[in-house]
Order: C-alpha cells, then structure tokens, then sequence
C-alpha cells in the first residue's frame, strides 16, 4: 500500500489514505493506445490534405500530394496494427480490457452509463466510480473501434481501388461494389470529424474523472496503474492487480 | 378516305409518329405526336444551377451543346453575370460549327434519301456522271473512275441481297424524278459527307474535350483556358491552326458539294417549291452575340418575328410573349389544361391519357403528344433555318440578302417561294454558307486576342454560391440549328426549384393548342398530295425539311 | 454464335492471327485507335465469302448521342462497319425505310434471322405506369425490347442510359427508367457505357465479336475490361500535377492556363475507370480534362446522381442542400463539441466549489449498486 503520487491528489483536501495502487491498463493496452492515437493525428492531417489540397506549390520538383498519400498509407498501416494488437487483448487481457467491459450487456452497466450522464448533465452531485471504465466510456469506446474498423474498410476499400492490386481487390473488392466508391470516400472523410469530436470529449472526460476520482486516471493510460480506495475494490469484489 | 400513320418517322432524332388524313389524294388533315417522355425538366430541381447545362445537354446527342449554352446563358442571366469576349466567342465558333455539322448531316443522311434512289444509281453512266458533277462543281472527287468506284460499290452491296440501311427504302416510287446520275452523284456524296462530318466536328473535339456532349461549358464563361506559350493550354497558337484549317475543308466542301447539291436537286422538284407551306409566321431570337448578350442590335443574325408571310415588316420578339399549352398534351396544368403558361409558372405534371399501348390509332380529338404547345403571342410560329434566313433577309442582312438573292436567282423564283418545303431545304443550305464563312472570322479574332494578350476565358464573380442572392430567375436562349431554344430557370437557396425548356422542335411539331390552331408540321402537311399511300413518301419530304428532334421536343 | 465467327477466327488463324494476338490488337486498336486497315480487309472478305451478320439497333429512352457518336467512329469508319462488316438493318436515326416499312424490317430480322443477329440498345426503358413513356408504332419500349433482344445472338448496349438508366433514371426517375440488363434479365449481354459510349470502343467489341464470334472478357458490370478496367487519373496526362501538388484553384488562373490537375474542381477521374484518357475522342483528337474542364466519371454506375454535384469533390451528404459540403459539416459539429465542451468545464468547476467535500464512502453508501461489479 503505497501512497498515490499523482497531481490530482496534491489539491486534495483528504488523502484517500488507503487507495491501493491497482494494475489496470495492460502494456498491450496501453501500446495501441498510443500508437492508435498518433497514427490517427497523421492520418487525419494527411487525409485532410488529400481531401483539400491546401498547400499551394509551384516547383518542378514538388511532390507534396504523392508524398502525403503515402504517409496516410504508411500511418494507415501502423493504425491498423495497434487496432489489431487491441482486438487481440479483448480477448485474453484482464477484466477492464476484456471485450465484455465495452459491451453494455448486463443491467447495472446500463444503469451505471445513466448515472453517468446524470452525472455530466449535473443532474448527480457525484460521481460514480469505478476500477475500470465507467459504463458511459466504455460504451463509446466500443463505439470508437466501431467506426476505427469502419474506417479501415473504407480505406482498404479506396486503397484497393487506386492500386487496382489483385490480392486487395480480393478481401475488400466487395465493398466498392456494395457501395459506390464516392459514397466510401464521404463515409471515410466523415469519419475522421467523429474521431476529433471523440477526442475532445475523450480527453476532457479523461482529465475531469481523474480529478473527480483522484486516481490519476490520466496517468493510467501512460502507467498502467489507477489508484482506487480500498472500500471500491472490496465492493467490487475483486483484488486481481492489487499491488 | 383513309388514316396514314407513319410511325416509327425515321431518319429524324428521337420518337415522332405522324396521323394523317387522306381524300381525294391528298392530306385533308394531320397530327403530329411525340411518343416519348424522359421529364428532364423534374430531374434537375434541387440540382447545382451551375451544372444544369451537363443534365439539360443530354436532352439531345444531336443538337448537342445547343441546350447546354442555353442553360448557362439562363444561369448567367439570372445571376447577373457577363462573360469574357473569349467565351464569347468560343461559344460562337462552337455554336456555328453545330450548325454546318448539323445541317450537312441532315441534308445527305437524313433527308437526301427522300428525293435520291439508291438504286437508280446503278442504271447510271459514270461517265456522263462526271460530266454533270464537273458541270455544276469544280470539286476535284467527279472522276469517270471515282463514280465507277462509288457504282461498284452500290452493285456490290445490292447484289449481296443485303442492302443494310437501305433495305427497306421506297426504292422505285414514282415520286422520284432524278436522273440515273444524278443519284449515283448523290450517293457518292452521301458517302463523302460522312467523312467530312467526322473530320469536321474536331473542331468540338478541341474547344469542348468531345462530341457528342461537349464538356467545356461554365456558367461565367468556358473551361478552355487559353495562353499562347503554354504547350498545355486547351487553347494556344497551335491549336488556333488546326482549328482554322479544318474550318477551311468545310467552306470547301460547302460551296463545291453542298450548295451545288440543293441546287441540282430542287431544279428537278420545283413543284415542292409551292408546297409545305405551313403557317406563314416565322420566329427567330438572333444568334451570335458580338458585344455582350444585352446588345442584340451586335448579334450576327437578327431577332425578330414574321406573321402572316408579311416580309416588309419585322415584329420585335420578348420572352414574355411565350407561353405554353398543354390541351392536346399528355400533362395537366393546375387551373386548367385550356390556358397558356409562361415559362416561369411553366409545370411538367405528366398525365398519360392515350389509348394503351399496343395501339392502332391516338385518339386526336383528346390529348395526342407528349409535347406542349408553344405560342407567341397565342400565335403559332414555325422556327429554324428558314426562320432565321427570312428574319434576317427582312431586316437587310446583306450578307444573307446576297446569298439567298443568288440562290433564287439560280432557280428563277421569287422570294414568296421560300414558304415551302424546298425553301426550308434551301434556306438551311444557304445558312450553312454563311456559317462556313463565318467561323474562320471568329477563330481568327480568337487568335487576335490570343496573340494580344487577352486570356480571359471566364468570369468568376458568381461562381461561389455564397455570392447568390436567395431566389433568382432568367431566360437562356439560342438560335439551334432547328430553331428558337428557350431555358427559363428559377433559383431558390442556391438550388433548382423549377427549369422549363421550350425548344424548337416543340414549336415545330407541337400538337394544337386549346383554339384548336395547328402546330406548323400539322399546318404544312395539309393538300399534300399522296401517290401511293402505302409510301406516303411525300409526308417524309415535307415533315423532313424541318429536321425534326423529337428527343429535344419533349425532353 | 455466329456461324462464319468459326470460318472467320479459323481464317485468321491460317494467317498467323492467335486469339491472343487479335486481343492485344484489339487493346493497342483502342488504345491508340490505329486499326490497321488490313484487318478491316481480313475481316471484311472473310465475312464477304459468307451472309454478313446482321444488326439492328434499337433507340429508346435516348439522345441519340450514341447514334452520333457511332457516325464519327474512325478505324474502322461507320461506313466500314455499316456496309463491309455488318448489315445493318435497322437503325431509326439513319435507316432509309419508314413506317410500315420500318417495322417489316425489323419483324424480317426477329423471325427470319432468330438467334443470329446483334441488337444494340440506346437509351432506357420506362417500366412506370405500363411503359406508356416510350412507344414506337403503338409498342412499349419493354415490349419491343423483349421481343428484339431474347431472340438475338448478343445485345449491346450502349451509353449510360441503356446501361443502367443513365440520366433519365437519375432522381426522381420520373419514368421508372432502367437500363437493358434490368428490363430484360437473363440476356448475352454487353454494356458500353459512357456519354455517350466511345465509338473506338464499341467498334473494337463489334471486331471481336465477328471474329471469334463472341463477346470479349467483362467485368462485374458486364462492360469489357479493356475498355473500363483502369481509372482515368492513373491515365491521366495531368498525373504528374496531381501528386505534386500544382492544382488548378480557379477558372482560367495560371494553373489551369498551364494545365494544372483539376482535382480541386471536381474532377472524378480519381473515382472513374474509362480509357478516355488513351482513346480520347474523334479520332483521338482530345478529351474533356485536356480540353480543361474536369471529368464527369461518365462511364461510371449510376453516376449522374453518385457523381454529383460535379463540381465538387465528394458527393451531397444525404439531407443537406446542394450547396452544404461534408467538410463544412464535420467543421461545424466538431467546433460545437469544442465549445460545449469548454462550457461543461467551468460548469464542472463550479459545481466543485458549490459541492464542498464529501467523503467518498457517504456518497457510495446512498447508491452502492453504481459500484462496478465486474
Ligand atoms: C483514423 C483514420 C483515418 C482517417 C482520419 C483518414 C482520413 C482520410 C481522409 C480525410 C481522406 C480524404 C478523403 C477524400 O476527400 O477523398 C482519406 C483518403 C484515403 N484514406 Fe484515409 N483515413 C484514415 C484511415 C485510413 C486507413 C486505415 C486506410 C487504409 C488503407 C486509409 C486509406 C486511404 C486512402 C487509400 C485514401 C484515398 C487517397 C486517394 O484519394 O488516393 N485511410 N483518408
Ligand atoms: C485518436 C485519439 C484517441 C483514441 C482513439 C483513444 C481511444 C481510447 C480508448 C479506446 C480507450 C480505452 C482503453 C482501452 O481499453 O483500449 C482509451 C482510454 C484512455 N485514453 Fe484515449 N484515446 C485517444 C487519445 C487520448 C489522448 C490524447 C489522451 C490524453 C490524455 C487519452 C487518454 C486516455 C485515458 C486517460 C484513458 C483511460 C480512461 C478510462 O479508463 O476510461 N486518450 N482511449
Ligand atoms: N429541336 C431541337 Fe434540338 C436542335 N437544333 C434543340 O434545341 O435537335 Ni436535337
Ligand atoms: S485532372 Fe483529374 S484525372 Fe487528371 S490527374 Fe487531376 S484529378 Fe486526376
Ligand atoms: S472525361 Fe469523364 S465524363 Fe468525360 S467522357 Fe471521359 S469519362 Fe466521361
Ligand atoms: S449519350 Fe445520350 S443516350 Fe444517354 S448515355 Fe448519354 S444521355
Ligand atoms: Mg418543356
């Protein structure tokens, strides 16, 4: 039982005292984490340059929109990886990064995701808690690898049309000829708009539940470790990653 | 007394049938349907005004560009928007090319064959046929040997049994007066012209990327970028030669092959001279703007009206004057299918109320066509050509007095004796002379301004929709080929909320309207005399000098 | 299959003419629409020792554009193919016959040339309200096409609206167009579409169809390969602007002027496949990007209303006006997020102030079931 070192609790007024240190995001996790958000920052600056080609150039030698496509490619590769890595830990991480936390699929985590929001429409004074994801969050980040997997296809499903390779054509050629191909280009550019709209949410979410809580939640995603009072671990009746 | 019915017409565009009246020999009374509807009219609202000219193109692949430069005239109008001299010109060039394409095509492919029989040709002597083609012409192609060619050929083909297009012709009807080698030098020719349309047309091929269905029309102007140093610019010094030596071939092939042509065949068919008389009223907007579209006093052929065959005096014509009527047609009209509506109340409710399909006969004391009725001034107008031709002639349009005065003279007859099949005949020819003429002028002062400095191709003040106001309306027109095109757009929260067509065609073969007047097809066939009716082949003659688009009529 | 496809193929092959061979003629044919006439010749007298096979073409729901088109068809020229290759026996556009006479024609061909002849197809089919929108001497245009097309060796069809109903079945479809292979399932059939199709193109498919007396490789929409199997921008002669990044910003700027890629105006050629680009038009004389104006992706399915609005990049997002683009409104919602979200931070603040402290533990014991149970 060690002390949580986290700016969140030097505002507090109480120390938690007996929070214990607990293990919750997996390496795994927290590696397509970070590599799902970087790609996503390439992709989607690239992408948008490709949508709209804002830089203007004149050279003979220029080749701004080649090297652009192929940095979105090269991005959409290392996107693609981190989301694979995560849909593999769905399956065999721990209890918080098992497919069955994402899925709203028992009644208490549908009851946990209204408290949630009348948490954050300030219709609750406090704050649910939780060891892993609050019902609410990881309803939509269900939601998120959703529209990352939609987004994948889509692009495949471009990138089959561009390069006209067989072996692509193969996996993805059905969707072009599902849907039209300018119909998967909007779809893959609207996308990307869900993907900043979460972010923002995503963060600020983020950075108010750690301070509510005082569990470096923020820290959770870079450590791994949340710190969660002693009573929350024994009610949720479980000590798994408790160090 | 017996009904013709001639249906399908062919060797015109699209879908027209003709019921006709016959007693005594000739046509007591007639009516004129178009059996095809697309409603492209409804398809464009709620659409990008600015791209309406790429959908209203399509209205018909013959005529092409015609209702696209009436669509962004329209768009411009509503807008307020001017375009560059450039644009100004490059339309005019594509506009007049149309105009000897269109007509050298009809002449030999889609109306030579009423008057030439194919089969004739082999009774020909090729060599007493190379003495009359060197009497009337000095085109170079009237050989002994070249006709021998082109006889070869015919014999060829008729004793394959399989006469392809000309199988199923009203070979040996006694309406055909041409000699043996008269015919043979039509065929030749028949075949000469569609070389020459292919090449010819390159002219759209450069200035509109393709035909049919250019693809270089913008609202404020035209897409064809011009520099006189740039290898890549759609227009530069290079292309300005091709273009002028093509637009040469046809001056050529116009005053050596085609004029010659009309005029040899109407001296064997002067009795056409005093038939197809038709309405006596005749419409024209003017065509070539020269300084801007609002100075129509600039335009190379005149706007004007003609009524009641009165060549001494020219109405003014206004947009206003327009309407439609839809008694005689398959449409409903809120308020009523007896009144007329302007364009800007125009509506385009479909309502099929003919006999169902398989039918015998319309039942024309109902509704009978899929085209309105169009009127100006509730006066029935005949459009096209000879329209232009006579608008222009009676406002002392020298150029065109010149040469329609040397055309009557050739065949000694009086001006009166234009109101006829054979002067809508002539009339087109002599129009497409001076079209000849006329585009190697405006290819050169392209050049000019090339050459000085004037690169403007397009007016961008309107091109973003922000700059819209929130509802605008305008008239885009065009002098086509076959007649007065009229577009009347109105724009709402930058989209298409109604678009009406009134297109030459449908001045032309328009059913009657609800005071029971005839359209000018069904006022031309009347006292035409049937031979054989069986092979009412006179029908096709007078129905043919129009030129009919039914594509374009109904749209 | 036609009868003299064998005699032909097998003449051909005496000269040295693998299918092979005459396939990679046929692309080099459309690619740089140089037919070596000596093929015409081949073809022709190979036919001429035999019947000429027989084609009618059928207009419905059209332009005509495809008609024109066809007469300014090159190597081989429309009169070759008219008059030395086929025998065309029916064409309303262009035929001498009229009326009565029209009809017989093509009833003679229906009965006495059953399975034998080509058809080819322009424009749609209306199939609302009892096909009264096309009628040709009293008969609906599903009539004549049924009766016409089930009994030919092959169908053709040709332009957008034949294909897939093309302009006229663009929204509303006011006429419940449709195209050939909708109206009449189950034919041998091929699509030529485009507008209007390009005649280099449909004349390489009538070569190769009296040649080997079948119709060349398609793809899933019926259209042959050769023709509709690469994308116009990797054809492109502006390519090179693309990737570097030199895009025409406005109308007659130095850009577009110096022939700049037109991307930013709309251009489809990245969602298109056509060979428009190599074939070109009239006799390989240009195309509409080389002409300046971008392209409309007009061989492509239903594009009238995917393809639109022309001028700009991505199609309309379903529920917005013409004039609202899917990058305004992704910007817009994305800002309000933004801001909302702002909003909720101070409100959170304050709510914090207002609050004071509470134990945790308190609170929990008011609604112990909010702890996570997993
Ligand atoms: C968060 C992930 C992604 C974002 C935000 C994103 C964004 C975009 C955007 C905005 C465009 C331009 C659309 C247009 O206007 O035409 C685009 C195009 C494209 N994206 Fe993505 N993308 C993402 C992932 C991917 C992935 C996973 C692939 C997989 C290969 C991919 C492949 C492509 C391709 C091939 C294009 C078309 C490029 C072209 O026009 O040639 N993208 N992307
Ligand atoms: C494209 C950008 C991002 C995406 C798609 C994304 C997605 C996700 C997902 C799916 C999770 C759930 C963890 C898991 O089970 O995989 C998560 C958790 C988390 N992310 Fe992100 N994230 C993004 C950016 C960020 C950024 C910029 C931060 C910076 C603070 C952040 C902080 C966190 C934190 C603190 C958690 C754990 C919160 C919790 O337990 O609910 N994320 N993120
Ligand atoms: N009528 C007509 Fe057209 C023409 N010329 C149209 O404006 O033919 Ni197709
Ligand atoms: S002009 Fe069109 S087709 Fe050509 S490169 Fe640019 S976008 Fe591609
Ligand atoms: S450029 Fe595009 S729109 Fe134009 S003809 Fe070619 S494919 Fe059709
Ligand atoms: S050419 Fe005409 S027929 Fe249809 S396909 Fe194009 S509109
Ligand atoms: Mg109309």
């Amino acid at each position: 039982m060690s002390v949580a070192h986290s700016w969140s609790e030097s505002r507090a007024p109480y120390a938690p005292g007996n929070s214990v240190r607990t293990y919750v995001w997996e390496l795994p996790v927290r590696v397509s984490h970070w590599f799902i958000f970087l790609s996503v920052v390439v992709l989607s600056f690239t992408g948008y340059y490709m949508h709209n080609p804002f830089i203007i150039t004149r050279s003979r030698t220029a080749y701004v929109m080649g090297t652009m496509r192929f940095i979105h490619l090269l991005a959409a590769s290392v996107f693609i990886c981190a989301f694979l890595l995560r849909v593999y830990w769905f399956f065999v991480g721990n209890e918080w990064s098992r497919w069955s936390a994402f899925v709203p699929i028992r009644r208490e985590q549908w009851r946990g995701m209204g408290s949630m929001v009348s948490y954050y429409t300030f219709f609750r004074k406090n704050i649910a808690h939780y060891v892993g994801h609050n019902a609410l969050a990881a309803t939509t980040y269900m939601a998120m690898f959703t529209l990352m997997f939609i987004e994948i296809l889509t692009g495949l499903a471009l990138y089959s049309y561009t390069v006209g390779s067989r072996v692509l054509t193969f996996f993805i050629g059905w969707l072009p000829r599902l849907i039209d191909i300018s119909y998967l280009r909007l779809t893959h550019f609207c996308i990307m708009f869900a993907f900043f709209i979460f972010v923002i949410h995503h963060v600020y979410s983020a950075v108010l539940v750690s301070w509510e809580e005082r569990n470096a939640l923020v820290e959770s995603i870079f450590t791994g470790y949340k710190f969660i009072p002693e009573a929350e671990l024994r009610e949720s009746g479980t000590t798994k990653g408790a160090k | 007394m017996a009904r013709i019915v001639i249906d399908p017409v062919t060797r015109i565009e699209g879908h027209l049938r003709i019921e006709a009246q016959v007693e005594g020999g000739s046509v007591t009374d007639a009516w004129s349907s178009g059996t095809m509807f697309r409603g492209i009219e409804l398809i464009l609202r709620g659409r990008d005004p600015r791209e309406a000219w790429i959908w209203t193109q399509r209205i018909c692949g013959v005529c092409t560009t015609v209702h696209a430069l009436a669509s962004v005239r329209a768009v411009e109008d509503a807008l307020g928007v001017e375009v560059p001299p450039n644009a100004e010109l490059i339309r005019n060039i594509i506009g007049a090319t149309q105009y000897v394409q269109d007509h050298v095509i009809h002449f030999y492919h889609l109306h030579a064959l009423d008057w030439v029989d194919v089969t004739l040709a082999l009774k020909a002597d090729p060599a007493k046929t190379s003495q009359l083609a060197e009497s009337i012409s000095a085109w170079p192609k009237s050989s002994r040997a070249y006709f021998k060619l082109i006889q070869d050929r015919v014999k060829g083909l008729v004793e394959s049994k399989q006469l392809s297009l000309f199988s199923s012709g009203y070979w040996g009807h006694p309406a055909y007066h041409l000699p043996p080698e008269a015919n043979l030098l039509a065929v030749a020719h028949y075949i000469e012209a569609l070389e020459f349309q292919r090449e010819f047309i390159r002219i759209h091929a450069v200035l509109g990327g393709k035909n049919p269905h250019l693809q270089t029309y913008l609202v404020g102007g035209m897409a064809c970028a011009m520099d006189p140093n740039e290898p890549h610019a759609p227009i530069n010094p290079e292309r300005i030669t091709f273009l002028s030596e093509i637009a040469k071939t046809a001056q050529t092939f116009v005053e050596q092959v085609y004029i010659p042509d009309v005029l040899a065949v109407a001296g064997f068919y002067r009795d056409w001279f005093g038939r197809g008389e038709g309405l006596g009223n005749f419409l024209s907007y003017g065509e070539y703007p020269q300084g801007g579209i609002h100075d129509t006093s600039k335009y190379f052929l005149p706007r004007g009206a003609i009524l009641g065959r009165d060549l001494s005096k020219v109405h003014p014509v206004d947009p206003a004057q327009v309407s439609e009527y839809v008694t005689h047609s398959w449409y409903e009209y809120s308020g009523g299918d007896s009144a007329g509506k302007h364009p800007y109340e125009g509506e385009t409710r479909p309502k099929y109320t003919g006999p169902k399909p398989p039918f015998e006969h319309l039942n024309v004391e109902e509704k009978y066509s899929w085209l309105k009725s169009p009127r100006f001034n509730d006066t029935p107008m005949e459009v096209g050509p000879l329209s232009r031709m006579l608008v222009a002639y009676a406002s002392g349009h020298a150029e065109v007095k010149e040469l329609v005065n040397g055309v009557l003279t050739k065949l000694n007859a009086p001006a009166t004796a234009l109101f006829s099949t054979l002067g809508r005949i002539a009339a087109r020819a002599i129009e497409t002379q001076l079209m000849a003429r006329q585009v190697p002028k405006w290819i050169d002062q392209l050049y000019q301004n090339l050459a000085h400095g004037d690169l403007r191709v397009h007016n961008g003040e309107k091109w973003d929709p922000a700059t819209w106001p929130r509802s605008a309306q305008g008239w885009g027109f065009h002098e086509a080929p076959r007649g007065s095109l009229g577009h009347w757009v109105q724009i709402e929260d930058r989209a298409i909320k109604n678009y009406q067509c009134v297109v030459p065609t449908t001045w032309n073969a328009g059913p009657r309207d609800a005071k029971g007047q005839r359209g000018a097809y069904e006022a031309a066939l009347l006292k035409t005399p049937i031979a054989d009716p069986e092979r009412p082949i006179e029908i096709l003659r007078t129905v043919h000098s129009f030129d009919p688009c039914l594509a374009c009529a109904v749209h | 299959m036609l009868p003299q496809g064998q005699s032909l193929s097998s003449a051909l092959k005496a000269r040295g003419v693998s299918r092979r061979r005459f396939m990679e003629f046929c692309g080099a044919m459309v690619a740089t629409l140089a037919l070596p006439s000596r093929y015409v010749a081949k073809v022709a007298d190979a036919l001429g020792k035999t019947k000429k096979p027989v084609l009618v073409w059928l207009q419905f729901q059209d332009c005509a554009g495809n008609s024109e088109s066809i007469l300014r068809a090159s190597h081989p020229t429309v009169l070759e193919v008219v008059l030395d290759l086929l025998s065309w026996e029916y064409h309303e556009i262009i035929m001498a016959g009229a009326g009565k006479q029209a009809e017989a024609a093509l009833q003679r061909v229906v009965k006495e040339e059953k399975g034998k002849y080509l058809v080819v197809v322009e424009g749609a089919i209306p199939l609302a309200d009892g096909g009264v929108y096309c009628t040709v001497a009293g008969r609906t245009a599903i009539d004549l096409a049924r009766e016409v097309c089930r009994n030919a060796a092959a169908s053709i069809a040709v332009g957008a609206c034949a294909w897939d109903g093309g302009l006229v079945a663009a929204k509303p479809n006011p006429t419940g167009a449709v195209g050939l292979e909708e109206a009449v399932p189950g034919l041998t059939l091929i699509n030529m579409p485009g507008c209007p199709q390009n005649p280099a193109n449909t004349v390489a498919v009538l070569v190769h169809y009296l040649t080997f007396g079948e119709l060349p490789a398609t793809d899933q929409y019926h259209r042959p390969l050769f023709a509709y199997g690469r994308i116009i921008h990797d054809q492109c002669e502006r390519r090179a602007h693309y990737d570097a990044g030199r895009y025409v910003e406005e109308w007659g700027d130095e850009g577009h002027r110096k022939g700049w890629c037109l991307y930013k105006m709309g251009c489809k050629g990245p969602q298109a496949t056509f060979n428009c680009p190599n074939v070109r038009w009239n006799d390989q004389t240009s195309w509409p990007v080389k002409a300046g104006h971008g392209c409309l992706a007009c061989a492509s399915h239903r594009f009238w209303d995917t393809k639109s609005p022309f001028y700009e990049r991505l199609p309309q997002v379903p529920g917005f006006g013409v004039d609202v683009s899917a990058g305004e409104i992704g910007l817009v919602l994305t800002g309000a997020v933004a801001g909302a979200t702002i909003v909720h931070g101070i409100a959170s603040a304050v709510r914090d102030r207002a609050r004071g402290e509470t134990k945790p533990a308190e609170d929990q014991k008011a609604n112990p079931s909010e702890f996570a149970k997993s």
